[in-house]
Protein backbone atom coordinates (compact mmCIF):
# COMPACT_ATOMS: atom_id res chain seq x y z
CA UNK A 1 0.00 0.00 0.00
CA UNK A 2 2.77 2.39 0.99
CA UNK A 3 4.38 1.32 -2.26
CA UNK A 4 1.29 2.02 -4.39
CA UNK A 5 0.94 5.41 -2.64
CA UNK A 6 4.38 6.76 -3.21
CA UNK A 7 4.13 5.67 -6.86
CA UNK A 8 0.68 7.72 -6.77
CA UNK A 9 2.51 10.67 -5.00
CA UNK A 10 5.85 10.82 -7.33
CA UNK A 11 3.33 10.73 -10.56
CA UNK A 12 2.12 13.92 -9.30
CA UNK A 13 4.89 15.98 -8.38
CA UNK A 14 6.46 14.97 -11.48
CA UNK A 15 3.04 16.24 -13.38
CA UNK A 16 3.33 19.48 -11.35
CA UNK A 17 6.92 20.05 -12.56
CA UNK A 18 5.67 19.02 -15.83
CA UNK A 19 2.97 21.90 -15.52
CA UNK A 20 5.42 24.23 -14.28
CA UNK A 21 7.69 24.31 -17.13
CA UNK A 22 5.36 23.65 -19.52
CA UNK A 23 3.32 26.72 -18.73
CA UNK A 24 6.35 29.47 -17.68
CA UNK A 25 9.40 27.81 -19.66
CA UNK A 26 7.02 27.08 -22.78
CA UNK A 27 9.36 28.17 -25.50
CA UNK A 28 12.94 28.16 -23.24
CA UNK A 29 15.20 26.22 -22.40
CA UNK A 30 15.70 25.24 -18.54
CA UNK A 31 17.52 23.19 -15.96
CA UNK A 32 14.56 20.84 -14.25
CA UNK A 33 15.03 20.64 -10.75
CA UNK A 34 16.56 17.24 -9.48
CA UNK A 35 13.52 16.40 -7.30
CA UNK A 36 11.83 16.27 -10.90
CA UNK A 37 14.59 14.34 -12.33
CA UNK A 38 14.91 11.68 -9.68
CA UNK A 39 10.67 11.25 -9.99
CA UNK A 40 11.04 10.86 -13.86
CA UNK A 41 14.24 8.29 -13.76
CA UNK A 42 12.10 6.04 -10.95
CA UNK A 43 8.88 6.41 -13.18
CA UNK A 44 10.43 5.36 -16.35
CA UNK A 45 12.31 2.67 -14.26
CA UNK A 46 10.62 -0.67 -16.70
CA UNK A 47 8.27 -2.19 -14.07
CA UNK A 48 7.03 0.88 -12.22
CA UNK A 49 6.18 2.51 -16.25
CA UNK A 50 4.31 -0.60 -16.64
CA UNK A 51 2.61 -0.74 -13.43
CA UNK A 52 1.29 2.48 -13.92
CA UNK A 53 0.52 3.01 -17.90
CA UNK A 54 -2.15 -0.68 -17.04
CA UNK A 55 -4.01 0.72 -14.11
CA UNK A 56 -4.47 4.22 -15.03
CA UNK A 57 -2.08 5.52 -12.42
CA UNK A 58 -0.04 7.54 -14.74
CA UNK A 59 -2.26 9.86 -14.53
CA UNK A 60 -1.99 13.55 -13.04
CA UNK A 61 -4.57 15.50 -11.40
CA UNK A 62 -3.73 18.86 -12.51
CA UNK A 63 -6.65 19.55 -14.91
CA UNK A 64 -6.96 23.01 -16.52
CA UNK A 65 -3.77 23.49 -14.56
CA UNK A 66 -1.50 25.64 -14.30
CA UNK A 67 -3.79 27.62 -17.22
CA UNK A 68 -6.18 26.79 -18.99
CA UNK A 69 -5.61 25.47 -22.26
CA UNK A 70 -6.00 27.06 -25.62
CA UNK A 71 -9.12 25.13 -27.71
CA UNK A 72 -8.87 24.95 -31.30
CA UNK A 73 -11.67 24.73 -33.99
CA UNK A 74 -11.83 22.81 -37.04
CA UNK A 75 -13.89 23.90 -40.59
CA UNK A 76 -14.05 21.81 -42.99
CA UNK A 77 -15.70 23.25 -46.70
CA UNK A 78 -17.09 20.07 -48.72
CA UNK A 79 -16.81 20.58 -52.41
CA UNK A 80 -17.93 19.18 -55.70
CA UNK A 81 -16.59 18.84 -58.28
CA UNK A 82 -16.91 22.34 -59.69
CA UNK A 83 -15.25 23.26 -56.60
CA UNK A 84 -18.70 24.57 -55.58
CA UNK A 85 -19.37 24.77 -51.60
CA UNK A 86 -21.81 21.61 -50.75
CA UNK A 87 -21.31 22.18 -46.85
CA UNK A 88 -19.38 23.64 -43.91
CA UNK A 89 -18.72 22.23 -40.85
CA UNK A 90 -17.01 22.20 -37.61
CA UNK A 91 -17.38 18.48 -36.19
CA UNK A 92 -17.75 14.89 -37.90
CA UNK A 93 -21.12 12.88 -37.27
CA UNK A 94 -21.84 10.86 -34.02
CA UNK A 95 -24.46 9.23 -32.95
CA UNK A 96 -24.34 10.16 -28.93
CA UNK A 97 -22.97 13.22 -27.36
CA UNK A 98 -20.09 11.35 -25.05
CA UNK A 99 -18.61 10.40 -28.71
CA UNK A 100 -18.21 14.14 -28.96
CA UNK A 101 -16.75 14.87 -25.62
CA UNK A 102 -14.21 12.22 -26.78
CA UNK A 103 -13.66 13.71 -30.42
CA UNK A 104 -12.87 17.08 -28.69
CA UNK A 105 -10.25 16.09 -26.57
CA UNK A 106 -8.40 15.37 -29.74
CA UNK A 107 -7.61 19.13 -29.91
CA UNK A 108 -5.73 19.35 -27.30
CA UNK A 109 -3.06 17.40 -29.61
CA UNK A 110 -2.73 20.28 -31.26
CA UNK A 111 -1.50 22.49 -29.13
CA UNK A 112 1.59 21.09 -30.31
CA UNK A 113 1.44 23.15 -33.44
CA UNK A 114 1.50 26.44 -31.36
CA UNK A 115 4.84 25.20 -30.08
CA UNK A 116 7.86 26.08 -31.81
CA UNK A 117 10.00 23.38 -29.90
CA UNK A 118 8.04 21.09 -31.58
CA UNK A 119 9.64 19.14 -34.65
CA UNK A 120 8.86 18.21 -38.54
CA UNK A 121 8.18 14.93 -37.56
CA UNK A 122 4.89 16.26 -34.95
CA UNK A 123 3.52 18.48 -37.20
CA UNK A 124 3.39 16.22 -40.33
CA UNK A 125 2.02 12.83 -37.77
CA UNK A 126 -0.61 16.61 -36.65
CA UNK A 127 -1.25 16.35 -40.50
CA UNK A 128 -2.00 12.89 -40.89
CA UNK A 129 -4.37 13.27 -38.25
CA UNK A 130 -6.56 16.35 -39.14
CA UNK A 131 -6.46 14.62 -42.71
CA UNK A 132 -8.14 10.94 -40.89
CA UNK A 133 -11.01 13.51 -39.80
CA UNK A 134 -10.89 15.51 -42.99
CA UNK A 135 -11.69 12.55 -45.14
CA UNK A 136 -14.11 10.87 -42.30
CA UNK A 137 -16.17 14.13 -42.85
CA UNK A 138 -16.32 13.88 -47.10
CA UNK A 139 -16.78 10.25 -47.12
CA UNK A 140 -20.14 11.41 -45.40
CA UNK A 141 -20.82 13.19 -48.86
CA UNK A 142 -21.13 10.91 -52.09
CA UNK A 143 -20.55 14.08 -54.42
CA UNK A 144 -17.56 15.32 -52.68
CA UNK A 145 -14.46 15.50 -54.51
CA UNK A 146 -12.55 17.40 -51.95
CA UNK A 147 -12.66 19.23 -48.51
CA UNK A 148 -10.65 22.22 -47.36
CA UNK A 149 -9.83 21.85 -43.77
CA UNK A 150 -9.01 25.07 -41.67
CA UNK A 151 -7.73 24.76 -38.23
CA UNK A 152 -8.11 28.02 -36.31
CA UNK A 153 -7.01 28.62 -32.65
CA UNK A 154 -9.88 30.00 -30.54
CA UNK A 155 -9.16 33.17 -28.30
CA UNK A 156 -11.72 34.16 -26.62
CA UNK A 157 -11.55 37.97 -24.75
CA UNK A 158 -10.09 38.42 -21.15
CA UNK A 159 -12.56 40.09 -18.78
CA UNK A 160 -11.81 43.20 -19.27
CA UNK A 161 -11.58 43.43 -22.76
CA UNK A 162 -15.00 41.71 -23.24
CA UNK A 163 -16.68 44.11 -21.06
CA UNK A 164 -15.32 46.65 -23.73
CA UNK A 165 -17.14 44.55 -26.10
CA UNK A 166 -14.20 43.09 -28.01
CA UNK A 167 -15.26 39.42 -29.60
CA UNK A 168 -13.85 36.09 -30.12
CA UNK A 169 -12.22 35.43 -32.66
CA UNK A 170 -10.80 32.46 -34.75
CA UNK A 171 -7.08 32.75 -35.45
CA UNK A 172 -6.15 31.08 -38.10
CA UNK A 173 -2.92 28.44 -37.72
CA UNK A 174 -3.27 26.87 -40.93
CA UNK A 175 -4.93 24.60 -44.05
CA UNK A 176 -4.97 21.90 -45.72
CA UNK A 177 -7.04 20.60 -48.88
CA UNK A 178 -7.51 17.00 -49.22
CA UNK B 1 20.87 7.97 34.41
CA UNK B 2 19.60 11.45 32.32
CA UNK B 3 20.60 10.05 29.07
CA UNK B 4 18.61 6.50 29.86
CA UNK B 5 15.58 8.87 30.81
CA UNK B 6 15.74 10.50 27.29
CA UNK B 7 16.61 7.42 25.56
CA UNK B 8 13.23 5.71 27.39
CA UNK B 9 11.29 8.59 26.73
CA UNK B 10 12.49 8.72 22.64
CA UNK B 11 11.49 5.12 22.46
CA UNK B 12 8.12 5.67 24.13
CA UNK B 13 7.13 8.58 21.51
CA UNK B 14 8.14 6.31 18.58
CA UNK B 15 5.86 3.35 20.08
CA UNK B 16 3.49 5.97 20.55
CA UNK B 17 3.87 7.07 16.82
CA UNK B 18 3.50 3.59 15.49
CA UNK B 19 0.52 2.90 17.48
CA UNK B 20 -1.25 5.75 16.16
CA UNK B 21 0.01 5.09 12.35
CA UNK B 22 -1.29 1.36 12.94
CA UNK B 23 -4.32 2.83 14.28
CA UNK B 24 -4.93 4.73 11.20
CA UNK B 25 -4.86 2.29 8.69
CA UNK B 26 -6.10 -1.14 10.50
CA UNK B 27 -8.88 -1.88 12.59
CA UNK B 28 -8.21 -2.40 16.54
CA UNK B 29 -9.92 -4.91 18.79
CA UNK B 30 -12.92 -2.41 19.31
CA UNK B 31 -13.82 -1.10 15.28
CA UNK B 32 -14.92 -2.62 12.61
CA UNK B 33 -14.50 -1.51 9.31
CA UNK B 34 -17.98 -1.17 7.86
CA UNK B 35 -17.89 -2.56 4.55
CA UNK B 36 -20.97 -0.54 2.71
CA UNK B 37 -18.13 1.34 1.48
CA UNK B 38 -17.11 -1.65 -0.81
CA UNK B 39 -20.48 -2.65 -1.92
CA UNK B 40 -21.24 0.89 -2.78
CA UNK B 41 -18.12 1.37 -4.49
CA UNK B 42 -18.13 -1.83 -6.42
CA UNK B 43 -21.90 -1.52 -7.94
CA UNK B 44 -21.96 2.25 -8.44
CA UNK B 45 -18.52 1.99 -10.58
CA UNK B 46 -19.21 -1.13 -12.32
CA UNK B 47 -22.64 0.76 -13.20
CA UNK B 48 -21.15 3.59 -14.52
CA UNK B 49 -18.49 1.78 -16.51
CA UNK B 50 -21.55 -0.34 -17.83
CA UNK B 51 -23.62 2.82 -19.27
CA UNK B 52 -20.30 4.84 -20.31
CA UNK B 53 -19.49 2.00 -22.94
CA UNK B 54 -23.67 1.80 -23.93
CA UNK B 55 -23.41 6.10 -24.39
CA UNK B 56 -20.85 5.65 -27.45
CA UNK B 57 -21.93 1.89 -28.25
CA UNK B 58 -23.13 2.69 -31.56
CA UNK B 59 -19.93 4.89 -32.58
CA UNK B 60 -17.75 2.43 -31.18
CA UNK B 61 -16.21 1.35 -34.77
CA UNK B 62 -15.96 5.22 -35.40
CA UNK B 63 -14.13 5.61 -32.29
CA UNK B 64 -12.20 2.34 -31.13
CA UNK B 65 -11.93 0.12 -34.29
CA UNK B 66 -8.70 -0.62 -36.98
CA UNK B 67 -11.11 2.00 -39.50
CA UNK B 68 -11.29 4.63 -37.10
CA UNK B 69 -11.97 8.25 -37.86
CA UNK B 70 -8.32 8.25 -36.77
CA UNK B 71 -7.08 4.89 -37.85
CA UNK B 72 -5.56 2.67 -35.86
CA UNK B 73 -2.06 2.60 -37.91
CA UNK B 74 -1.87 6.34 -36.61
CA UNK B 75 -3.04 6.52 -32.94
CA UNK B 76 -0.64 3.58 -32.52
CA UNK B 77 2.29 5.38 -33.81
CA UNK B 78 2.84 7.07 -30.37
CA UNK B 79 2.01 4.16 -28.02
CA UNK B 80 5.21 1.86 -26.57
CA UNK B 81 5.25 -1.26 -28.35
CA UNK B 82 4.45 -3.44 -25.15
CA UNK B 83 0.92 -1.92 -24.67
CA UNK B 84 -1.48 -3.76 -25.91
CA UNK B 85 -4.22 -1.98 -27.20
CA UNK B 86 -7.92 -3.33 -29.31
CA UNK B 87 -6.23 -2.52 -32.43
CA UNK B 88 -3.50 -4.83 -31.98
CA UNK B 89 -5.37 -7.48 -30.47
CA UNK B 90 -7.72 -7.19 -33.37
CA UNK B 91 -4.33 -7.54 -35.90
CA UNK B 92 -3.13 -10.24 -33.47
CA UNK B 93 -6.18 -12.14 -33.71
CA UNK B 94 -6.77 -11.40 -37.73
CA UNK B 95 -3.38 -13.34 -38.42
CA UNK B 96 -5.27 -16.73 -36.33
CA UNK B 97 -7.88 -16.04 -38.67
CA UNK B 98 -10.74 -14.37 -36.98
CA UNK B 99 -11.85 -11.44 -38.20
CA UNK B 100 -12.07 -8.03 -36.75
CA UNK B 101 -16.15 -8.33 -36.72
CA UNK B 102 -16.04 -11.35 -34.67
CA UNK B 103 -13.26 -9.76 -32.42
CA UNK B 104 -15.23 -6.87 -31.88
CA UNK B 105 -18.30 -8.10 -30.67
CA UNK B 106 -16.94 -10.74 -28.72
CA UNK B 107 -15.15 -7.35 -27.12
CA UNK B 108 -18.05 -5.62 -26.69
CA UNK B 109 -19.77 -9.00 -25.28
CA UNK B 110 -16.92 -9.24 -22.61
CA UNK B 111 -17.34 -5.69 -21.87
CA UNK B 112 -20.22 -5.83 -20.92
CA UNK B 113 -21.29 -9.23 -19.22
CA UNK B 114 -17.92 -8.06 -17.01
CA UNK B 115 -19.58 -4.52 -16.18
CA UNK B 116 -22.62 -6.64 -14.87
CA UNK B 117 -20.80 -9.09 -13.35
CA UNK B 118 -19.15 -6.52 -11.11
CA UNK B 119 -22.53 -4.65 -10.33
CA UNK B 120 -24.18 -8.26 -8.96
CA UNK B 121 -20.61 -9.41 -7.32
CA UNK B 122 -19.97 -12.54 -9.40
CA UNK B 123 -16.87 -13.79 -10.48
CA UNK B 124 -15.68 -10.66 -8.93
CA UNK B 125 -12.21 -10.30 -8.80
CA UNK B 126 -11.86 -11.96 -12.47
CA UNK B 127 -14.70 -9.99 -14.05
CA UNK B 128 -12.31 -6.30 -12.96
CA UNK B 129 -9.49 -8.52 -14.17
CA UNK B 130 -10.78 -8.79 -17.47
CA UNK B 131 -12.54 -5.96 -17.93
CA UNK B 132 -9.65 -3.83 -16.61
CA UNK B 133 -7.86 -5.19 -19.54
CA UNK B 134 -10.20 -4.27 -21.82
CA UNK B 135 -10.48 -1.22 -21.01
CA UNK B 136 -6.80 -0.12 -20.79
CA UNK B 137 -6.62 -1.81 -24.35
CA UNK B 138 -9.36 0.84 -25.62
CA UNK B 139 -8.36 3.75 -24.12
CA UNK B 140 -4.08 3.44 -24.86
CA UNK B 141 -5.33 2.29 -28.54
CA UNK B 142 -7.40 5.25 -29.22
CA UNK B 143 -5.32 7.77 -26.50
CA UNK B 144 -6.59 10.71 -28.37
CA UNK B 145 -10.06 10.14 -27.21
CA UNK B 146 -9.36 9.77 -23.69
CA UNK B 147 -9.77 11.63 -21.03
CA UNK B 148 -10.21 12.10 -17.32
CA UNK B 149 -13.36 9.75 -17.14
CA UNK B 150 -11.16 6.76 -18.44
CA UNK B 151 -7.83 7.22 -16.16
CA UNK B 152 -10.21 7.53 -12.90
CA UNK B 153 -11.83 3.96 -14.75
CA UNK B 154 -8.51 2.01 -14.73
CA UNK B 155 -7.81 3.07 -11.13
CA UNK B 156 -11.18 2.16 -9.62
CA UNK B 157 -11.50 -1.04 -11.59
CA UNK B 158 -7.42 -1.71 -10.28
CA UNK B 159 -9.29 -1.09 -6.75
CA UNK B 160 -12.31 -3.24 -7.26
CA UNK B 161 -9.68 -6.20 -8.01
CA UNK B 162 -7.14 -5.06 -4.95
CA UNK B 163 -10.11 -4.87 -2.44
CA UNK B 164 -12.22 -7.65 -1.21
CA UNK B 165 -15.02 -6.69 -3.67
CA UNK B 166 -16.50 -10.03 -3.88
CA UNK B 167 -17.17 -10.83 -0.32
CA UNK B 168 -19.78 -8.44 0.70
CA UNK B 169 -23.65 -8.44 -0.65
CA UNK B 170 -22.52 -10.53 -3.61
CA UNK B 171 -23.59 -13.55 -5.74
CA UNK B 172 -19.88 -14.69 -5.35
CA UNK B 173 -21.19 -14.59 -1.73
CA UNK B 174 -23.75 -16.64 -2.26
CA UNK B 175 -22.33 -19.23 -4.26
CA UNK B 176 -19.59 -19.59 -3.23
CA UNK B 177 -20.66 -19.77 0.78
CA UNK B 178 -17.11 -18.47 2.06
CA UNK B 179 -16.35 -18.55 5.87
CA UNK B 180 -17.55 -15.78 7.42
CA UNK B 181 -14.33 -14.28 8.95
CA UNK B 182 -13.64 -11.17 10.32
CA UNK B 183 -12.13 -8.96 6.88
CA UNK B 184 -10.29 -5.82 8.32
CA UNK B 185 -11.24 -3.35 5.26
CA UNK B 186 -9.96 -0.31 6.71
CA UNK B 187 -6.72 -0.39 5.06
CA UNK B 188 -8.66 -0.44 1.70
CA UNK B 189 -10.79 2.70 2.92
CA UNK B 190 -7.52 4.49 3.82
CA UNK B 191 -5.70 3.46 0.88
CA UNK B 192 -9.44 5.57 -1.39
CA UNK B 193 -9.12 8.40 1.33
CA UNK B 194 -5.29 8.71 0.96
CA UNK B 195 -5.65 8.41 -3.01
CA UNK B 196 -8.29 10.98 -3.63
CA UNK B 197 -6.87 13.45 -0.88
CA UNK B 198 -3.41 13.12 -2.91
CA UNK B 199 -5.10 13.63 -6.02
CA UNK B 200 -6.91 17.19 -4.68
CA UNK B 201 -4.23 18.17 -3.11
CA UNK B 202 -2.27 18.33 -6.11
CA UNK B 203 -4.99 19.44 -8.16
CA UNK B 204 -5.52 22.71 -6.26
CA UNK B 205 -1.60 23.10 -6.42
CA UNK B 206 -1.53 23.06 -9.85
CA UNK B 207 -3.82 25.25 -10.47
CA UNK B 208 -2.10 27.91 -7.81
CA UNK B 209 1.08 27.89 -9.54
CA UNK B 210 -1.05 29.11 -12.67
CA UNK B 211 -1.67 33.11 -12.15
CA UNK B 212 -4.56 32.76 -14.32
CA UNK B 213 -6.23 31.32 -11.66
CA UNK B 214 -5.39 34.10 -8.78
CA UNK B 215 -7.25 36.73 -11.10
CA UNK B 216 -10.63 34.62 -12.33
CA UNK B 217 -9.17 34.39 -16.25
CA UNK B 218 -9.08 30.47 -15.97
CA UNK B 219 -12.36 30.35 -14.59
CA UNK B 220 -13.54 32.96 -17.18
CA UNK B 221 -11.55 30.94 -20.40
CA UNK B 222 -12.57 27.81 -18.73
CA UNK B 223 -16.44 28.27 -19.35
CA UNK B 224 -16.33 30.36 -22.89
CA UNK B 225 -14.31 27.06 -24.51
CA UNK B 226 -15.83 26.36 -27.92
CA UNK B 227 -17.16 22.40 -26.68
CA UNK B 228 -17.91 23.98 -22.97
CA UNK B 229 -21.09 24.71 -21.92
CA UNK B 230 -23.20 23.36 -25.33
CA UNK B 231 -26.19 21.70 -23.49
CA UNK B 232 -27.29 24.55 -21.08
CA UNK B 233 -25.84 27.47 -23.33
CA UNK B 234 -25.88 29.45 -20.07
CA UNK B 235 -25.34 32.83 -20.39
CA UNK B 236 -22.21 34.05 -18.53
CA UNK B 237 -21.53 37.45 -20.38
CA UNK B 238 -22.70 38.80 -16.35
CA UNK B 239 -19.49 37.96 -15.12
CA UNK B 240 -17.80 40.23 -17.51
CA UNK B 241 -19.57 43.07 -15.66
CA UNK B 242 -19.36 41.47 -12.16
CA UNK B 243 -15.02 39.68 -12.69
CA UNK B 244 -15.45 39.29 -8.90
CA UNK B 245 -17.33 36.44 -9.33
CA UNK B 246 -14.99 34.28 -11.59
CA UNK B 247 -12.14 35.08 -9.36
CA UNK B 248 -13.94 34.52 -5.92
CA UNK B 249 -14.99 31.25 -7.92
CA UNK B 250 -11.11 30.20 -8.99
CA UNK B 251 -10.07 30.67 -5.66
CA UNK B 252 -13.12 29.09 -4.26
CA UNK B 253 -11.68 25.89 -6.49
CA UNK B 254 -8.23 25.98 -5.13
CA UNK B 255 -8.82 25.97 -1.58
CA UNK B 256 -11.27 23.25 -1.81
CA UNK B 257 -9.15 21.27 -3.44
CA UNK B 258 -5.92 22.46 -1.93
CA UNK B 259 -7.10 22.10 1.71
CA UNK B 260 -9.30 18.91 1.05
CA UNK B 261 -6.68 16.86 2.75
CA UNK B 262 -6.85 18.68 5.84
CA UNK B 263 -10.69 19.45 5.88
CA UNK B 264 -12.10 15.95 5.24
CA UNK B 265 -9.43 14.69 8.39
CA UNK B 266 -11.44 16.74 10.77
CA UNK B 267 -14.69 15.74 11.82
CA UNK B 268 -16.30 18.97 11.87
CA UNK B 269 -15.57 19.65 8.69
CA UNK B 270 -15.92 16.78 6.54
CA UNK B 271 -19.77 17.41 5.97
CA UNK B 272 -19.33 20.77 4.40
CA UNK B 273 -16.50 20.05 2.14
CA UNK B 274 -17.30 16.88 1.35
CA UNK B 275 -20.86 18.86 0.04
CA UNK B 276 -18.16 21.59 -1.62
CA UNK B 277 -16.65 19.22 -3.38
CA UNK B 278 -19.99 17.14 -4.85
CA UNK B 279 -21.34 20.77 -5.77
CA UNK B 280 -17.88 21.45 -7.67
CA UNK B 281 -18.42 18.15 -9.51
CA UNK B 282 -21.95 19.37 -10.71
CA UNK B 283 -20.78 22.50 -11.30
CA UNK B 284 -18.26 20.61 -13.74
CA UNK B 285 -21.02 18.56 -15.26
CA UNK B 286 -23.34 21.64 -16.04
CA UNK B 287 -21.25 23.73 -17.66
CA UNK B 288 -18.35 21.43 -19.01
CA UNK B 289 -20.86 18.30 -20.34
CA UNK B 290 -17.81 15.94 -18.38
CA UNK B 291 -21.32 13.63 -17.01
CA UNK B 292 -18.97 10.88 -16.29
CA UNK B 293 -16.45 12.14 -14.99
CA UNK B 294 -17.91 14.16 -12.62
CA UNK B 295 -20.43 11.35 -11.55
CA UNK B 296 -16.92 9.03 -10.93
CA UNK B 297 -15.61 11.95 -8.77
CA UNK B 298 -18.62 11.81 -6.39
CA UNK B 299 -18.57 7.95 -6.49
CA UNK B 300 -14.58 8.14 -5.28
CA UNK B 301 -16.00 10.94 -2.50
CA UNK B 302 -18.86 9.26 -1.53
CA UNK B 303 -17.08 6.26 -1.27
CA UNK B 304 -14.15 7.00 0.92
CA UNK B 305 -15.97 9.40 3.29
CA UNK B 306 -19.26 9.14 3.44
CA UNK B 307 -19.44 5.68 5.54
CA UNK B 308 -19.68 5.36 8.96
CA UNK B 309 -16.73 3.47 10.89
CA UNK B 310 -18.61 1.17 13.36
CA UNK B 311 -16.90 1.48 17.15
CA UNK B 312 -17.46 -1.37 19.38
CA UNK B 313 -20.90 -0.74 20.36
CA UNK B 314 -21.26 2.87 19.43
CA UNK B 315 -21.05 4.36 15.97
CA UNK B 316 -18.71 6.77 15.32
CA UNK B 317 -19.87 8.51 12.46
CA UNK B 318 -17.74 9.25 9.69
CA UNK B 319 -19.47 12.60 8.37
Amino acid sequence: MFCHLFIILTVNIKGSFDGYYGFYFANKKYNPHPLHNICKAFLDYNAINYYVSNTGFDTGYGFFAPNVASDFVLNFTIKDENNQMIESRTLPSFNNKESFVRFTTTFTFFLEKLDKKSNQGLNDYLKIIVKQISLDVKKEYPKAKSVDTKMYLYHFPDLNDYANNQKPKLILIDSYEF
Amino acid sequence: MNSNFVFSNQKKKKNQFLVAVNDFFFSTQLSIGNTDFIVFFRILIGSLVLVHFLSILSDFDKLFASQAIIPADVSSLLVPKHIITFPRIISFLESKGISEYFTTLLFQISYITCSIFIVVGFLTRFSAILLLFLQVSLVKGSSLFAYGVDFFTSMSLFYIILFPSGRFYSVDNLIFKRDQKFIDVKPFLRLLQLHIAIAYFFSGFDKIIGYNWWNGEAIWKAINLPHSNQDFQINFDFLSQMPIIPLLMGWAIIIIELFYPLFMNITKTRKIWLTLTILMHIGIAIIFNLYFFSCIMIIWNLSAFYFRIVTGNTQQKSL
